[in-house]
């Protein structure tokens, strides 16, 4: 790799944070509030705040920047916080229904089985257009592709006029059997740039141009739904950071596990849903591989949310069935659950004076208490800083001071008079509460798909995960939690260990035996569209590779199985190997005996894989020295501990606990090799690892914590 | 409504000695994910549309003398009665044929177990070191039975003789292997040989998994913590549903309900329910319902069981671990030769739509009024009957590539939720019975089969009114489209078409009935080379006949076939429900202006339907008052 700098740059709800890394290895960081709804300021001050800590002026290092890679949360926020488009869907007459009816399971989609068996108080997601403002068009198109009524244009027109009148900002277009035949769509996009240029258009043909048209239109819906605002917000940080010297184009983290260029991330909105938490399980992929563990529950606790994501075999869990808030979304998509408990999750007394934490979060502005930013209600941050787990002075490095009293005072008025227990006691029981949520959320992931925490680590990251990792590790039982090196801003790390990836899918049904010359066309078809888009990714021909997939199945089932082809223009050899290869695979997955070998086999959808390698900054062990760490001791403060007791997780009863004095680390002064016995505190300047007297941490030789 | 789950998991008074709580709850969950795996490699493997998108399967684990341990995810209709048919297999082949390791057994007789001869299940011994350990079983709904009618619902039957193939435990694996004298005999009795073989197939591959798991499962916690966790589930389920049956009010409710056709004819049948609850007791007595048909539309005693325990799952134990402990608390009364609880040899294939359907309905009826007469957290779980009525056309015949094919359409399944009390219900929502259930996609539709259809839509005004309302119901209509031979033939199985079975609850209203329609010599297809897309009945010339809920249809080249599908009841007086929220629905669509003002009472005028207050108040005035007038 030749000299420059590889940036990468994590958008969270509340914080934005960057790592820069040069070829050196060196690693310089930086963190910033984020700036919601508007995201790009924040990016903009992180990326200074890391300039800062190396020493150098920013527009040097993005004049050197060879990859800015940036996973980002403006697609999930507009989302979340429904601050999408004014949207229209235009479809097929007859079918405006298809979101609204959702096939039914728009009730259950994503919910946990727990949720799904409390039937009564499930419900449909909110709808992103409303009814009355869905227009139907007559047209129609049958399933092989043939014309039976044409576009009417006269419909369409007056429909955008209503869009217009109604101020509609987005449009989605998915018409029954578009895949197979895209004309009216593509002529209704062309009336719509006549027309009103100002309205942006997805059409499903060309975001999922797949069978089945309820998980195509709630895509293409919530596309446009998101488009504008993720547009907006990428257009406006690729010109900021062009103004401030970057050259390099920047790279999207994609919910596909890939990194996509900033333009082409526009378009397809829907799949930088999930980009920064998708970003920060690959980096524990990537630490996994690195330090020796195949099998990882990773945890990122931010200011708004967790992130829950799962690491089996070395390998991120793909959802199987992808969906955002009960909308299905047919994109591939690492899956990663989310919880509203954080830092700023807001803790709080109901009626029946039983103490709660979150969902709602104080964000970054006004933020928690402490922040002394006119917050006026107690957050899990003020009671951590109750609890001695927070140094006030020490803050994000002594950069922010953090206002004791009035943590104490908001905690004192809103929890602790309400519930009658002293400050710290209030304090205490946030913490276990939040900790507790936490716990749920795991569980659900693990425990009950089968997947024992006892035989697996935690990784704890985000700024607030490693005060409360012990906490919660020793609730699922884990062995071992891990508080990665570059914790606070470990999604930042973690988009800088991607490659670009495109998926290219066409629904087509042949029947077997399939015409070589039919299938080499479609990939063909296919692969020419990937190398042209990874050329103008600026990928070299050597870091290129492409991968051919089809989705095959016995006629007449319904789901398939994906099977890998090789060679470039197939012969009548390879197709023949093809079935085989099919019947193979599906008794490998479904056991010896339960394919149908006599059966007629059809190839339903056609998929390539296009990888552009990108390079990746070296990752350099340091020797082991000695154990000891006397000479990063900072000092000594009372923490709060409950009271000990190692294997916990049946009982939630209250314990006692008190405070005890406590050890307290210079993280940025300790070495490989050394050993910290609890109760101990690791300061870093960007995240505080909490030890308690239970437990020991080691400092690894990639100067990783990690707690036994 | 919630259990103690963390009172029941900490207490750890466990009848169970040495079984920690960690261990169970460990073993359960891997149990629950083994039976979802397993319910995902069905819903891959299979090649019935009832299966893979309607979710009718089952997967379920039992212990080695044949009780329910555990079961999840697809339908829960006949989880119970899979329980019979293992006691059946262990009393009657143990000691004769003989149980053994790699065996699977194949059942298909309602008489033993299931709703109706459609309903396979494959029975497999889990073993351990030569030991038998446990049995898990595996069930589908497949597409045809070599009935009289193809796909096995027949109105025509009188004997359950005419109703399929049944079997009584065949070993369809022996020692691993397949035995193909079985499969070849199963295939030559039904008319998709291909699609019944790949069925059969995926239920091995699904009891494949079941017992992989278990046996994984044993291997890392021991026998004994296996063994100890299923017989504890049973207890622990029990102990947690009797708490939850105790909470209800003591006392009697009622639920009368009809059937208006017997598969022949016009009849009436009558389903009457009397709920007892007393202490940690619930007695569902059948006692006044109408004496078995002559026809198909009976239940058999399993299926009344399996609907009364989907009902108490869904409803009432949802938090609680599906077993056979839940249904512990009940005690079912059938009396002899009645309509759900037919002898030997009644033709029972149309039970479901028919009787058993209707006992869906009774039990949400009756428990919907108990819960209300409850304490408040208990209130809550009262509501609206869900629209769900096995509105179900089996059409068949040739399809555009000129296969033959069998589709049972199961749209009817995204039924309208019963309002809760205090939110509407979800419209088209789903059944209770089958928690995942979903229907296909129009184009799934349209590619296997020879039809177009010109819309498919959420029906106005479907939904039983109320102060909250029910949710909608549905309607579609298709014209044949490239039919290789000019037509299909249609066997109807529905219920519902004149009696309101989806009850209001609390004053609320029922939701509206299903119909099928047959349109003759439509103009459909005239339209569309016109460039239009008829949208209604109303829009297409021809002779519209309406079908009755069960019997036959053919429907030709120019003919359009319509069905609408139930939504849910309604909660509380549709005159309490706010005028606002009435303009809303009219706004969306849902309802329409001449039933906001005939029902709800309620005027809108001009294009923003703005509420005439003046005017909404006469309207609601005069209902109150016509109410009086009939009373008195």
């Amino acid at each position: 790799m030749a000299g420059g700098y590889i940036i990468g740059v994590d958008t969270g709800g509340t914080f934005t944070d960057t790592i820069i890394l040069n070829t050196r290895g060196e690693v310089h960081i930086g963190k910033a509030p984020s700036t919601p709804p508007d995201f790009a300021g924040g990016v903009i001050d992180s990326l200074g705040e890391a300039a800062r800590s190396a020493g150098l002026p920013l527009r040097d290092i993005l004049r050197d920047c060879l990859l800015f890679n940036h996973g980002s949360t403006a697609a999930t926020n507009a989302l979340v916080t429904w601050r999408g488009a004014k949207t229209g869907l235009i479809t097929t007459r007859g079918h405006k229904d298809v979101t609204i009816i959702q096939r039914a399971y728009g009730r259950v989609v994503g919910l946990s089985d727990d949720e799904v068996r409390h039937i009564l108080a499930t419900n449909k997601p909110r709808p992103i257009v409303p009814r009355s403002l869905i227009e139907e068009v007559t047209e129609r198109v049958d399933y092989s592709g043939e014309v039976l009524v044409p576009l009417n244009e006269e419909e369409v027109r007056s429909a955008i006029k209503r869009y217009q009148d109604q101020g509609i900002e987005a449009v989605a277009v998915c018409l029954l059997w578009s895949f197979m035949n895209p004309q009216h769509e593509r002529r209704i996009k062309a009336l719509l740039h006549e027309m009103a240029p100002e309205i942006r258009v997805t059409l499903s043909s060309e975001l999922v141009p797949v069978l089945g048209e309820f998980e195509r239109m709630s895509s293409t819906l919530a596309n446009a739904f998101l488009s504008v605002t993720v547009d907006r917000y990428y257009t406006t940080l690729a010109r900021l950071l062009r103004q401030e010297g970057l050259r390099a184009r920047p790279l999207i983290v994609q919910s596909s596990g890939g990194l996509l260029p900033i333009e082409e991330s526009s378009a397809r909105a829907i799949q930088s849903i999930g980009s920064g938490p998708v970003a920060g399980l690959v980096g524990a992929q990537a630490l996994g591989a690195l330090i020796g563990f195949g099998n990882i529950i990773s945890t990122d606790v931010g200011g708004t949310t967790t992130d829950v994501g799962l690491i089996l075999e070395g390998k991120p869990q793909m959802a199987m069935e992808p969906s955002v808030s009960q909308y299905p979304l047919a994109v591939p998509m690492v899956e990663v659950t989310s919880i509203g408990a954080g830092g700023g999750s807001i803790c709080w007394v109901d009626d029946h004076g039983i103490m709660h934490v979150g969902p709602d979060s104080a964000g970054a502005v006004p933020g928690p208490a402490c922040y002394g930013k006119g917050g006026t209600e107690p957050t899990v941050t003020d009671a951590n800083l109750i609890l001695g787990y927070l140094d006030p002075d020490y803050f994000l490095g002594g950069a922010m001071k953090l206002d004791r009293e009035k943590a104490l005072e908001t905690v004192e008025q809103k929890l602790a008079r309400p519930l009658k227990i002293s400050p710290l006691e209030a304090a205490a029981g946030a913490y276990d509460i939040v900790n507790g949520n936490m716990v749920n959320a795991i569980r659900i992931l693990t425990v009950q798909r089968g997947h024992d925490p006892r035989e697996m680590v935690l990784f704890a990251y985000g700024g607030a995960g490693p005060i409360h990792a012990v906490a919660y590790g020793v609730e699922l039982n884990v062995p071992l939690i891990a508080v990665p090196a570059a914790a606070s801003i470990f999604s930042a790390y973690g988009a800088t260990r991607m490659d670009i990836l495109h998926k290219y899918e066409l629904s087509r049904r042949m029947v077997a035996p399939f015409n070589p010359k039919a299938v080499t066309e479609i990939f063909e078809q296919l692969e020419s569209q990937a190398k042209r888009d990874l050329e103008k990714d600026g990928v070299a021909k050597s870091a290129q590779s492409l991968h051919r997939e089809v989705d095959m199945r016995f006629v007449l089932q319904v789901h398939e199985v994906s099977v890998p082809i090789r060679g470039k223009t197939l012969v009548a050899a390879d197709i023949a190997r093809l079935s085989t290869q099919f019947v193979e695979l599906y008794e490998k997955m479904y056991g010896q005996g339960t394919a149908l070998p006599h059966a007629d086999m059809e190839v339903v959808r056609f998929r390539v894989s296009a990888v552009g390698k990108i390079p990746k900054p070296p990752v350099k062990p340091q020797p082991a020295g000695r154990s000891s760490a006397k000479h990063a001791i900072k000092g000594t403060r009372k923490v709060y501990f409950r009271d000990s007791r190692r294997n916990g997780g049946q009982s939630r009863a209250i314990r006692s606990g008190r405070l005890i004095a406590t050890t307290v680390f210079d993280g940025l002064s300790l070495k490989p090799g050394n050993r910290m016995e609890g109760p101990a505190i690791v300061e870093y300047p960007t995240t505080t690892v909490v030890i308690p007297p239970t437990h020991v941490a080691k400092i690894d030789q990639f100067m990783n914590v990690l707690i036994r | 409504m919630k259990t103690n789950g963390k009172g029941g998991k900490a207490n750890g008074r466990r009848a169970e000695a040495g079984l920690d709580a960690i261990a169970f709850e460990i073993v359960k969950n891997k149990m629950l994910a083994a039976i979802n795996e397993a319910g995902a490699v069905l819903v891959r493997t299979s090649a019935s549309e009832v299966v893979v998108t309607v979710r009718e399967f089952t997967q379920s684990y039992y212990t080695s003398d044949g009780h329910l341990t555990l079961t999840g995810g697809g339908i829960l209709l006949h989880v119970k009665s899979i329980a019979d048919i293992v006691r059946y297999l262990i009393d009657n082949y143990e000691h004769t044929i003989g149980i053994n390791d790699g065996d699977m057994f194949i059942f298909s007789d309602p008489y033993l177990g299931g709703m109706h001869a459609p309903d396979q299940a494959i029975v497999a011994p889990i073993f351990w070191q030569g030991k038998r350990v446990g049995f898990c079983a595996s069930l589908t709904h497949i597409p045809d039975t070599g009935a009289i009618d193809a796909g096995g619902f027949c109105p025509r039957a009188t004997e359950v003789y005419q109703e399929g193939i049944r079997l009584r435990g065949l070993r369809v694996m022996r020692g691993g292997v397949r035995c193909d004298d079985v499969f070849n005999t199963l295939k030559a009795a039904v008319r998709l040989p291909d699609i019944v073989e790949l069925d059969v197939l995926s239920k091995i591959a699904s009891n494949n998994v079941l017992i992989r798991r278990a046996q994984e499962l044993i291997e890392k916690y021991g026998l004994e913590t296996y063994l100890a966790t299923n017989r504890e589930l049973i207890r622990y389920s029990e102990r947690l549903a009797r708490e939850r049956t105790r909470k209800i009010a003591d006392g009697q409710w009622r639920s009368v309900t009809y059937l208006e056709h017997d598969g022949q004819q016009p009849n009436l049948f009558r389903i009457q329910l009397t709920a007892t609850k007393r202490g940690d007791r619930l007695i569902l007595d059948y006692t006044g319902s109408s004496p078995q048909a002559a026809t198909s539309i009976n239940a058999t005693y399993h299926a009344a069981m399996g609907c009364a325990f989907a009902i108490l799952a869904g409803r009432l134990f949802y938090d609680i671990p599906w077993n056979e402990g839940i249904l512990r608390p009940l005690e079912l009364r059938l009396p002899d030769n009645c309509i759900i609880n037919a002898q030997y040899p009644a033709a029972v294939s149309q039970g479901m739509p028919a009787g058993g359907g209707v006992v869906v309905f009774a039990v949400q009826d009756v428990l919907s009024k108990m819960l209300l007469a409850s304490g408040d957290d208990l209130r809550r779980e009262s509501s609206g009957v869900f629209g769900w009525s096995v509105h179900a056309p089996v059409m068949s015949g040739s399809n555009q590539y000129g296969n033959f094919f069998i589709w049972p359409t199961m749209d009817e399944c995204a039924g309208g939720m019963g309002a809760r009390v205090d939110r509407d219900g979800v419209g088209t929502a789903g059944t209770i019975q089958t928690p995942k259930v979903r229907i296909g996609n129009i184009e799934e539709y349209e590619q296997r089969y020879p039809m177009l259809f010109l819309f498919r839509r959420e029906e106005q005004d479907s939904a039983g009114a109320g102060k909250f309302r029910g949710g909608a119901g549905g309607e579609f209509c298709f014209m044949l489209h490239k039919s290789s031979t000019g037509y299909i033939d249609i066997m109807l199985s529905g219920a519902g078409c004149e009696p309101a079975i989806a009850l209001g609850v609390a004053g609320g209203l029922p939701a509206r009935q299903g119909r099928f329609v047959k349109v003759k010599d439509s103009d459909a297809a005239a339209l569309l080379r016109q460039g239009r897309i008829a949208q209604s009945l109303q829009e297409l010339t021809g002779e519209k006949e309406m079908l009755p809920p069960k019997g036959y249809a053919r429907i030709e080249n120019r003919d359009c076939f319509y069905l609408a599908w139930h939504g849910g009841g309604g909660f509380g007086d549709p005159l309490e429900r706010g005028p606002e929220l009435v303009r809303q629905d009219i706004i969306d669509q849902l309802v329409s202006r001449r039933f906001a003002e005939c029902v709800y009472g309620v005027v809108v005028t001009g294009a923003n339907a703005d509420i005439d207050r003046a005017a909404t108040a006469r309207a609601r005035e005069e209902i109150r008052r016509q109410r009086l007038a009939q009373a008195a």
